[in-house]
């Protein structure tokens, strides 16, 4: 009886230390819990003549490790995930468009200004300070999600939408061996928001 | 120590098997989750700049390092307090264990702590070294320089464009009609200020004045940002830099007030400085080895922290596999010592048949194939230990035996005189109980005339130098009379020291009777044919004179017929004792026929009864008692021989005589028994009493039980003589019961 027990409590210790890896290396590089949730609010969904328009803002997105590395000079994206589908009863959703925008941020050490760029544009913008550029990097504002022309009138659709700030990258690729100094990696919930047509 | 693997297998108990086998599955268990982990860990994300499959193989190889490690910690640590545990059970080989892996783990924990210390504290002073080498402030200070040349430049050009825009203002220089002092005086500050282009800009008319030098002439205009054109309206000066096609441009920005309301910006103007652009790659390198120096001072503390786990988990693991490493070899060398201990512990409880299954090539092998040949010594050697014993004991049974049926009594004594050996027989004929008397010394049990005899028998011996001394002894046991052959017999060991007596009894009483009624017999038979004839010419003779002269004298002739009559009488007497003889002489032939005993002793009861009104008689025949061979004639004589001397020996008038019938159906033996309560028969005439012409009455023959005890000889039976309590005699005659 007493060799059974003690079976049993070596087993659940391996099993309570297999769980306890698997906690602490899925909480290590995968994504990093912090205290601050980023998240996006002021979600709209609006149209002009030709496209449908994404406004929204995301906050929280900034953490101090995060400024002195981007004040360090290493490049922040944040990449905008969107997908549009279209409501369908008795199938499942039909997936319309998805597309991704990524914005970067950058800081010119010999200029002291912030580069906000969208999508690698050649003319990225050009802020003075960390905190309009900040504001830049976390205005959503008129993006376009699909064009009207691709949508069909008395249907229903919804936009999918996620912010997720991509691994940083260190110099000599340091990344790759700081696997429990993660300085960022995270992501916002997923969003979703009904339209029609 | 090479141990062959199936030796391992043969060692190690069920237990230790299924535990390994249990490890090894938790181990694939764990192997299984760390895949699974790095499944789920692994960003499948579209990155380009990096495979993923080099995401997921660091990702696989951290997770499964992280996981065998923890592994290799649960494993270590619970062979760490097993054997802790078995320590404080006292295990046997738990300390010895206990002592080696203590010794590795010392041996292996003192150097790794030191170089790991040693390698941190070099890696710390190293990387603070590299980091504190002047070259991050000379990286600053260069950037500082570039900087500061931007920002110089950047304050000279709004300088330059704040003086030409007061110029302006003052001088009403933006009215159409002063259009060519305007254009006078951009020119000249272009000149004169070096600028690389000038630009001045009214609301009013929308187009603007431009300056250049020759390279800045192309070039477009610098695009304001509605910021920028905010501030401008507002009041502010403002500065900016732009990449160009030639280089960096500088601009300065500085609103142009009207000269009415001097609050109110009506235009604006720019002045240009051009950075060539191989002084802005100059100064880009400049910045960007300060960028990534910043980066990397950034990291300098996870750097650090990152090579304190690696080495601390290399540490670790040198530490853990030295533990490992001691474990099994302490568990190898322990393994055999306790297979030997508890071998010995079966060997101790009687199982000779345990070996060790072991074969190795070192000294511990050496030590049990010696265990495993001492053991079958000791096999070998108790096999015929109990084979000599069972033959011993043999042998002692068959002796035994022997000594048990032998018909001549053993008594033997040991050298001190303590009885070591009484057999059957003459427990019998002693009549003596051997387990009360055995181990103990003669000397304390024989009573004092004995041990008289037995003391001069052995001064005999002594005196003579003989081994052997015989003896006939009459011996009087209780109310037996024994006629013994005594042999005593000095019994001497191998090498001639005294071992003790034999003592053999031999009862001749039966034999002898038998020889004195053979040779009464003849003695009769002669005596009979000797003195019966003369008898008759004389009775005869006698009876003649009486009849010739017993008249013719007349008085006197009284004495001659008392004379003659005695003669007479006495010659009839001789003649009844002659027969008596005669009839001794020549008994009958004993013919068996199936007869009730108990109806043939009646006869004879009642008679008696009859005869002598005033004895009390008292006859209890057995029950069930079956007819049986027997001479009815001859038992019939028996009988009244019996009970005639009973009635002999009651010397009053009153008495009692009981017969007795008593019959064993297990043995086949009937017991008559006819006791008296008379004067009974001293002991010393017991063995007598069957011998022919041996009387005690004072007219008899002496021949009665003499009869009696041929009578019953014939018939295979036995008769004795015992005393009746508190008076009187008892004698019995036995007859075994068979049918024809």
């Amino acid at each position: 009886m007493v060799g059974m027990k003690n079976n049993k409590f070596r087993f659940g210790a391996a099993v309570c230390i297999c769980l306890l890896t698997l906690f602490i290396t899925a909480t290590g590089p995968v994504s990093a819990k912090t205290e601050m949730e980023p998240r996006l609010v002021d979600v709209l969904i609006t149209s002009n003549t030709g496209d449908v328009l994404l406004y929204a803002r995301l906050i929280d997105c900034f953490r101090e490790e995060m400024e002195a590395a981007i004040l360090a000079g290493v490049p922040a994206i944040f990449t905008l995930q969107l997908d549009v589908y279209q409501e369908r009863p008795y199938l499942w959703d039909k997936h319309i468009v998805g597309k991704e925008i990524r914005r970067t941020i950058k800081y010119d050490n010999l200029k002291k200004t912030f580069l906000v760029a969208t999508n690698g544009a050649d003319q990225p913008g050009i802020f003075p300070n960390f905190e309009s550029a900040q504001k830049a990097m976390a205005d959503l504002s008129g993006i376009p999600l699909i064009p009207i022309s691709a949508l069909s009138r008395g249907n229903n659709y919804y936009a999918q939408i996620k912010v997720k700030i991509d691994r940083v990258r260190l110099p000599f690729n340091m990344e790759y061996v700081l696997f429990f100094v993660s300085l960022w990696d995270f992501e916002t919930p997923l969003y979703k928001v009904r339209f029609s047509y | 120590m090479k141990v062959k693997k199936n030796s391992r297998k043969a060692y190690l108990d069920e237990r230790e098997l299924k535990r390994r086998r249990r490890e090894r599955i938790i181990m694939l268990v764990v192997g299984c989750l760390a895949i699974v982990f790095t499944i789920l860990a692994s960003q499948l994300s579209s990155r380009k700049e990096l495979p993923i499959s080099a995401n997921i193989l660091v990702y696989g190889l951290t997770s499964i390092n992280i996981i065998l490690i923890l592994l290799l910690i649960f494993l270590i640590v619970r062979n760490v307090f097993k054997l802790f545990s078995e320590r404080r059970k006292g295990v046997i080989g738990s300390k010895l264990r206990t002592k080696l892996v203590a010794a590795f783990v010392g041996l292996s924990l003192v150097p790794t702590i030191l170089l790991f210390l040693f390698a941190i504290n070099f890696l710390s002073y190293s990387i603070e070294f590299w980091f504190n080498i002047k070259i991050g402030d000379a990286l600053a200070r260069s950037l500082e320089v570039a900087q500061t040349y931007y920002t110089q430049t950047e304050e000279l050009a709004k300088f330059n464009a704040r003086q030409i825009s007061a110029d302006i203002t003052k001088n009403r220089l933006y009215e159409a009609a002063r259009a060519d002092y305007l254009n006078s005086l951009l020119s000249q500050r272009q000149k004169n200020y070096k600028v690389g282009r000038v630009e001045v800009y009214f609301d009013f008319n929308n187009k603007s004045l431009v300056f250049a030098d020759a390279e800045n002439a192309l070039l477009p205009s610098v695009a304001l940002s509605p910021k920028m054109l905010e501030d401008i309206y507002s009041g502010k000066e403002i500065a900016t830099v732009s990449p160009t096609t030639v280089g960096d441009a500088i601009v300065g920005v500085a609103p142009v007030f009207s000269y009415a309301v001097g609050t109110e910006v009506i235009g604006r103007v720019s002045v240009s400085y051009n950075v060539p652009q191989g002084f802005v790659d100059k100064l880009r390198s400049i910045a960007n080895a300060s960028e990534q120096y910043g980066q990397i001072k950034l990291l300098k503390n996870p750097i650090k922290f990152n090579y304190v786990v690696t080495l601390s988990i290399v540490t670790l693991v040198i530490i853990f596999l030295a533990t490992w490493f001691g474990l099994s070899l302490a568990q190898s060398i322990t393994n055999p010592i306790q297979d030997l201990v508890s071998a010995t512990n079966r060997i101790t409880q009687g199982d000779l048949d345990s070996r060790i299954n072991i074969e190795a090539d070192d000294e511990i092998g050496l030590l049990v194939k010696s265990f495993n040949a001492m053991t079958d010594d000791l096999q070998k050697s108790k096999t015929g230990l109990i084979e000599a014993n069972i033959s011993l004991e043999e042998r002692r049974k068959y002796m035994a035996a022997i000594l048990r049926n032998v018909s001549a009594g053993i008594i033997s004594v040991d050298k001190i005189g303590t009885i070591t050996t009484i057999n059957r027989a003459a427990e019998a004929m002693l009549e003596i109980d051997a387990a009360r008397l055995l181990s103990r010394n003669y000397r304390d049990l024989l009573p004092d005339e004995h041990l008289v005899m037995v003391n001069s028998f052995l001064l005999e011996m002594k005196e003579s130098h003989k081994r052997v001394l015989q003896k006939q002894l009459e011996l009087t046991l209780r109310d037996k009379a024994l006629t013994i052959l005594l042999t005593l017999t000095a019994i001497e060991d191998e090498e001639g020291n005294d071992s003790g007596i034999v003592v053999v009894f031999e009862d001749l009483t039966e034999l002898q009777k038998a020889e004195r009624a053979a040779a009464w017999r003849e003695v009769a038979r002669r005596m009979a044919h000797e003195i019966k004839n003369p008898l008759t010419p004389v009775q005869l003779s006698a009876q003649r004179l009486q009849r010739k002269y017993g008249d013719k004298l007349g008085e006197e002739g009284s004495v001659f017929k008392e004379c003659t009559q005695t003669i007479i009488d006495q010659v009839e007497v001789l003649k009844n004792l002659v027969n008596e003889f005669s009839r001794y002489a020549r008994m009958p032939v004993t013919t068996l026929a199936l007869n009730d005993l108990n109806a043939v002793v009646s006869d004879a009861v009642v008679l008696f009864m009859d005869a002598h009104k005033d004895i009390h008689f008292e006859y209890r025949p057995a029950k069930g008692l079956p007819k049986f061979n027997l001479d009815a004639e001859q038992i019939n004589r028996v009988m009244i021989n019996l009970l005639d001397n009973a009635v002999a020996s009651i010397n009053t008038k009153t008495g009692h005589i009981g017969v007795l019938i008593k019959y064993d159906p297990t043995h086949k033996k009937v017991t008559v028994a006819v006791a008296d309560d008379g004067a009974g028969v001293p002991a010393s005439y017991k063995r007598k009493v069957f011998e022919p012409y041996f009387s005690t009455k004072k007219s008899g023959t002496g021949l009665g039980l003499a009869i009696v005890s041929s009578i019953i000889s014939d018939h295979k039976g036995k008769v004795t003589v015992s005393d009746n309590y508190p008076t009187g005699t008892i004698v019995s005659f036995q007859l075994p019961v068979s049918e024809v």
